[in-house]
């Protein structure tokens, strides 16, 4: 029956409504929205049937949803890697796992169903709107509307988008298109991800709130182009879009050539990441001071290989961490054996010897050749960086100005992304 | 189909990078630190110092040293739209032996979920000072300078380690300091005080 549709979409209101007002305490701030949610979830399944929910589901959806979905995870512990990790304080007592589970479960279960249900039900005619309406919804059951009144710091608003708004908008726009295409079960494969590695993860990724912005906005607009691509005129007649096929073409050469030229970037860019992170066995490192001139300038990039302990003579340049900086300095003298070697390294051009001597541990590799003056590039640009942030960070208004301008690009590329898809305009143009 | 295939190769691209990259990193050394600014992803759990910040002294009449109290990294809790602070800051200026600072600070739970203080910490970030003790009355925290002279005494009253925070509670402490006769004529001490917490069940 039709209005079944609006008996979901009040509960889902009444469910914002109520977990916004009431906050209880103890034992009840797990039961009340647990409670909530698998209320909403039975609700839809008992509307829907799960014969309906099983004809939503499609493998390549799905697939792709949970791929993107651990995409974004691996993002976030890659950014972890720089920033450091920090543990989190979820409960990992057998209570608090079990309470978690729950608590999760529901949440996920009730969040997707009727998400789906909604999606599928108003979705059909105006598809577009549906999924603008159906994100908000489900963002400000995320995040406070009311958190859009209180700010008097630009920065801490600022902050506020960054941090709660924007990747709630993002990553439920994402989970809402997949639910049109794939039905629950994808969304739940790409939010059910994401939400075990928050919940139940002992560590977590410790970012900094531009990175965390950065990261939890541009992974779901990427994963949102991709899934563009797989919304095909036969996917979204079967979800009942009407669309009008056209007839494959084949690839004109223009097209083949940007093909080729995007594989060459793509792998040149690769072996780039891979070489600067000394994944193929050498360390490129941009020389910054003038500790070892002559032999070295500022600017040069010295390239160092991982080399067995035991070949490090004295006289050798050795490349090693000292208090979170990399250092190129000749070995002097070596003290002890074996793992409780000591190295004594000097810069060329200092008169007396570094005051602390290296461990084995420090050490990264030898220096085996330079190539002068390549790294002022790196110099220039990271020197640029630098002023940037600086910029942006003693200037709140100019911060904001920057995060508002960036928002806005990445909602037009979003809507023209979408609005470019073949079939959006062959039902447009009524085709 | 040239879409699909530019898509296709910028994942790739994408997937390369990420995995040569951490295979790099993960190949040298990870570190993983003890403390977290816990608002990232989880704003069920959080929470910071809110106001009321009182701080005093107990000197009346004579200058015998200056302080400053200040709470910074204020944060925003999305779901319930309340803010707090994540540091509190403490700097005493030219402080004679025996000058006292009080500071009644507040913490409030700003999060939807019940929390549990399970740990303080206090640091200098300047590395000028390092700390002993657990900042109870029985062991206070001791700054201790460079040369190993013990500069204050720190105590936190109740006792913060195993409290319980509802959502929307909050609960008040008084901090002292007490400057020890080892102290520095017109030297500038800070540090900053962290309270760490975990889920409540």
């Amino acid at each position: 029956m039709p209005h079944k549709k609006y008996i979901i979409l009040t509960m889902v209101l009444a469910i914002y409504a109520l977990l916004n007002v009431f906050h209880p305490g103890t034992l009840m701030a797990y039961i009340f929205p647990s409670t909530c949610w698998t209320i909403l979830a039975l609700a839809t399944l008992w509307i829907c049937g799960f014969q309906r929910i099983q004809s939503w589901f499609n493998k390549r959806i799905f697939f792709t949803a949970a791929l993107i979905s651990v995409f974004q995870i691996f993002a976030l512990i890659d950014a972890g890697l720089i920033t450091g990790f920090g543990k989190t304080a979820v409960s990992f007592t057998p209570t608090g796992l079990t309470i978690n589970l729950i608590l999760v479960l529901s949440t996920l279960l009730g969040t997707e169903f009727s998400r789906a249900y909604l999606m599928k039900n108003f979705g059909k005619k105006k598809p577009f709107l549906t999924l603008g309406l159906v994100t908000l919804l489900y963002t400000f059951i995320n995040v406070s509307i009311f958190g859009f009144l209180t700010f008097t710091d630009p920065l801490a608003f600022s902050k506020f988008l960054g941090t709660g708004f924007l990747p709630a908008v993002t990553e439920n726009l994402l989970a809402s298109y997949i639910a049109l295409l794939g039905g629950p079960i994808a969304a739940i494969a790409y939010r059910g991800p994401l939400q075990a590695f928050q919940w139940f993860s002992p560590i977590l990724p410790d970012l900094p709130w531009g990175y965390e912005t950065l990261l939890s906005v541009m992974v779901p607009t990427i994963g949102f182009v991709v899934l563009n691509q797989y919304a095909t005129q036969r996917l979204l007649r079967r979800i009942g879009i009407k669309t009008k096929t056209t007839k494959p073409r084949r690839l004109s050469k223009p097209e083949k050539s940007s093909i080729k030229g995007w594989t060459i970037v793509s792998v040149l860019c690769v072996l780039m990441v891979w070489t600067s992170t000394g994944l193929l066995g050498f360390y490129p490192t941009v020389v910054a001071s003038g500790s070892m001139r002559p032999t070295m300038e500022v600017g040069d990039i010295a390239i160092s290989i991982k080399t067995p302990l035991e070949t490090i003579k004295v006289g050798d340049i050795i490349q090693y961490w000292q208090e979170g900086e990399m250092i190129l300095h000749r070995t002097v003298e070596i003290r002890g054996e074996g793992d409780a070697r000591l190295f004594i390294t000097k810069g060329d051009a200092n008169p007396e010897p570094d005051i602390d001597p290296v461990q084995v541990a420090q050490i990264k590799g030898k220096l085996v050749f330079t190539i002068p003056k390549l790294g002022w590039i790196s110099i220039y640009i990271k020197t640029a960086i630098i002023n940037i942030w600086l910029l942006l960070s003693t200037n709140t208004t100019l911060a904001y100005a920057t995060l508002t301008a960036i928002t806005l690009t990445i909602s037009i590329y979003i809507i023209r992304a979408y609005k470019s898809r073949p079939s959006y305009w062959q039902r447009k143009r009524g085709w | 189909m040239k879409e699909k295939v530019l898509t296709l190769l910028t994942l790739i691209f994408i997937a390369l990078s990420i995995s040569g990259f951490t295979y790099a990193q993960w190949n040298d050394t990870i570190v993983v630190s003890n403390t977290m600014t816990f608002d990232y992803w989880n704003d069920s759990l959080n929470m910071g110092f809110v106001n009321p910040l009182i701080c005093w002294d107990d000197e009346t009449t004579k200058d015998v040293g200056k302080f400053n109290c200040y709470y910074t990294d204020l944060k925003t809790d999305s779901v319930t739209a309340k803010q707090a602070n994540e540091t509190l800051i403490i700097t005493t200026t030219n402080a004679y032996p025996g000058y006292k600072v009080h500071c009644n600070f507040t913490v409030e739970n700003i999060g939807t979920l019940p929390l549990h203080i399970n740990e303080t910490g206090i640091s200098d970030d300047t590395g000028g000072l390092t700390f002993t003790g657990n900042g109870t009355s029985a062991d206070p925290w001791i700054g201790i300078d460079a040369n190993g002279n013990p500069i204050f005494n720190i105590t936190i009253t109740p006792e913060v380690v195993c409290n319980n925070l509802s959502s929307g509670e909050t609960l008040e402490f008084e901090l002292t300091i007490c400057i020890t006769q080892n102290v520095e004529e017109c030297h500038t001490y800070s540090f900053q005080v962290k309270i760490m917490y975990e889920q409540g069940t």
